[in-house]
């Protein structure tokens, strides 16, 4: 038995989205306590949203988090939509994706460049980064800015999108935007190269951990938007089914609910869906993948952010492909379908940048929306 | 200003979505500016710096430290007290420590049925034990503290004294830029005043053409395809951009959805509901008193929209307790 005695107390855990604090006790080498206190303010969007019209609640649930608010909003839409039995157009689905391709590339890149990079180069932040590889923190901008415009052309904002309605939209970007738009995603390319390279350099931990891995799952399309809940410990769930998956228990020692599936825990996000849908990546991004030494099924957590890369790789060859759709199409302005006169209760899921995400409104009309 | 030129800059979250912090990061190659202006001294979601660094500072150490969110638990305000008393300057930034935010719109339930409906009624919650977070709790590891939940959702101007508004959900970095070199320079307005904004409002941004026409019926959204030249107001879609202090571009009206008011009560108004409520009452064309009862009557939600992101700094502030 060891003699070492550790006393840690970390408040708060910072540098991740969210607030928590660490406390790890060990005496004589016996570990005595070791807990993790979430203390995220939660400000109960379940309840704020009852008695607001149904035409608001994506405004609304978009401030559940600023860094994925297209995706919330999106999830909004769909299970509202799904309520009122309101099927968007192929345009509106196009626009969508697309929308939805720059918010991973703007939440992703934040993660790798500003927040993993610094730790994994030893340099604590990203702001002495800044002093020593200018370069770097130039190129994470540079896409930044990349996803940030492609938001902005679609929604009015990234931060929290505007445009964006139930079954359309209320605004379209020109045929130019898209276009100029196309030819900054087809520069970025070098970038993601400058990226695979620089993540081949990153010291990744060896460390691995049998793991149930959950996203969402579609056939023809490596899924962000709609699908099945598939798990790779064997299951698929239709999304009005994902109370499978989910089951919200309570704690007395946190704000936070628990959620288990198959295991104790299971894993969502970035290396989730890798391990689920790496088949239907784009190919670009599957060659990154075997560059980064990342095959499926992959159990290192470290390697999330591996994965992160290749989404982003994925996402800025998709939306090449979508504008192009949209372009060879053309962009018509499309009226929003109306209140159909009854609502029944509504899902929603998509797969924002760090995990799977449910709306799920019992009763969607204007008296009683609800997540 | 510091000795070595740098202005010391704290920056906190409460009770928030992450979206300020984004818009900081949305400075872009600015960031790399502040860098060489600035020394960052305590930002949770950035840097390592924990609480006991900033309780380890001496009183006023900080020159400006920029908190946003709203204050909701014992935690945000004994944040927002300890950011105070360490900073010189305290800027609320952002809708939510400004007014208080969406988070506000809390304040048409009390803490009861808010963890009612999020712990024990929400269909995704499986807990027929009835179990709710306590706020202290022994465990076999020793004992573990979460914050209270207060019953009422408040801004930071409200729990301590605050030197600056920045408003904006979120603020729109341009304007986050130019209060940056504002301070720098030392050219602050008076203490108490809003900044990152302007004297004007967002209607007085707007590109759509204004002609304060009188209105028979409110539509919403779906309900018109409107002409994307004209006035949403004009044309019946309740836009708050009457009531609402200018300074985002007017973002909102510019994508043809009606402002929702996130920059705040228009400069010289108290109370930005009561403010857009007038602007509605003036233009509603009713001869009798029934009829504009009835357009009045027909606007679905009226505290959300005419609240949506001002109802913890309004004049009601919460709904009745009890």
């Amino acid at each position: 038995m060891s003699n070492i005695n550790i006393n840690i107390e970390v408040h708060h855990v910072t540098r991740v989205e969210g607030h928590g604090n660490i406390v790890v006790n060990a005496k004589n080498g016996v570990l005595e306590e070791c807990r993790l206190e979430i203390v995220e303010t939660p400000r109960f969007f379940e309840a704020m949203l009852r008695g607001r019209p149904y035409t608001e609640s994506s405004h609304i649930t978009s401030r559940i988090c600023g860094i994925c608010a297209v995706g919330h909003a999106t999830a909004s839409l769909r299970a509202t939509e799904n309520a009122l039995g309101i099927e968007p157009s192929e345009q509106t689905v196009l626009l969508r994706k697309l929308n939805f391709h720059g918010e991973i590339l703007d939440s992703h890149v934040l993660h790798i460049y500003m927040l993993v990079a610094p730790d994994l180069l030893g340099v604590g932040s990203v702001i002495p980064l800044v002093q020593i590889a200018p370069e770097v923190v130039l190129r994470a901008l540079r896409i930044k800015k990349l996803a940030g415009d492609l938001c902005a052309a679609l929604c009015g904002r990234h931060t929290h999108p505007i445009a964006m309605a139930v079954g359309g939209f209320t605004h379209y970007p020109t045929t130019d935007e898209l276009l100029a738009l196309r030819a900054r995603l087809v520069d970025a390319r070098a970038d993601m190269d400058a990226t695979v390279a620089l993540a081949k350099t990153l010291p990744w931990p060896a460390f691995t951990r049998e793991t149930e891995y959950i996203a969402l799952r579609k056939e023809d399309e490596y899924a962000f938007i709609d699908g099945t809940v598939t798990t790779t410990d064997g299951g698929r769930y239709p999304i009005s089914d994902y109370r499978k998956v989910t089951n919200e228990r309570l704690v007395t020692h946190s704000t936070a609910k628990h959620t288990a599936h198959k295991r104790e825990s299971y894993m969502v996000g970035a290396l989730a869906r890798f391990n689920v849908n790496h088949d239907q990546l784009h190919p670009r991004a599957k060659a990154a993948a075997a560059e980064l030494g990342l095959t499926p099924l992959c159990t290192n957590p470290f390697l999330n952010t591996a994965a992160q890369v290749v989404e982003m790789i994925h996402s800025i060859e998709d939306a090449i492909q979508l504008i192009d759709q949209l372009v060879a199409r053309g962009i018509r302005p499309e009226p929003l379908p109306a209140f159909p006169g009854k609502a029944g209760e509504g899902f929603g899921a998509c797969e924002v940048p760090r995990g799977i995400l449910f709306h799920n409104y019992p009763d969607a009309g204007d008296a009683g929306a609800g997540v | 200003m510091p000795d070595n030129g740098k202005l010391k800059l704290g920056l906190y979250w409460a009770a928030s979505c992450g979206g300020c912090e984004i818009a900081i990061v949305e400075l872009r190659e600015k960031i790399l500016i502040v860098d060489q202006v600035a020394d960052i001294l305590f930002w949770p979601v950035a840097m390592d710096f924990k609480y006991k660094d900033v309780e380890a500072m001496p009183d006023g150490h900080i020159d400006v430290c920029l908190f946003n969110g709203a204050i909701r638990t014992s935690e945000n305000e004994h944040l927002a007290h300890l950011m105070r008393r360490k900073s010189k300057v305290l800027v609320a930034f952002g809708s939510c420590a400004y007014e208080g935010g969406i988070p506000g719109l809390a304040n048409l339930f009390d803490r009861q049925s808010i963890f009612e409906r999020a712990y024990l009624e929400s269909p995704s919650t499986d807990n027929p034990q009835g179990i709710l977070p306590q706020t202290s709790y022994q465990a076999p590891e020793g004992e573990i503290h979460i914050p209270k939940f207060y019953n009422t959702v408040k801004t930071l101007g409200q729990v301590e004294d605050v030197d600056y508004y920045l408003p904006g959900c979120p603020p729109q970095p341009h304007q986050i830029w130019a209060v940056i070199e504002a301070i720098l320079s030392g050219n602050l307005p008076p203490k108490g005043s809003v900044v990152g904004a302007n004297d004007k409002t967002v209607c007085d941004e707007c590109k759509h053409t204004r002609e304060e026409k009188r209105i028979k019926k409110f539509y919403r959204i779906h309900e018109i395809i409107p002409d994307t030249t004209q006035c949403l107001f004009d044309q019946g879609l309740i836009c708050a951009g009457p009531a609402t202090r200018g300074g985002c571009g007017a973002l909102c009206p510019q994508v043809n959805m009606p402002c929702r008011g996130c920059y705040g009560p228009a400069p010289h108004q108290i109370d930005q509901g009561a403010a857009l409520l007038s602007a509605v009452s003036s233009v509603v064309a009713a001869d009798t008193e029934e009829e504009a009862a009835r357009i009045v009557g027909e606007i679905a939600d009226p505290i959300g929209t005419f609240y949506r992101f001002s109802l913890p700094s309004s004049l009601l502030h919460r709904v009745r307790l009890g």
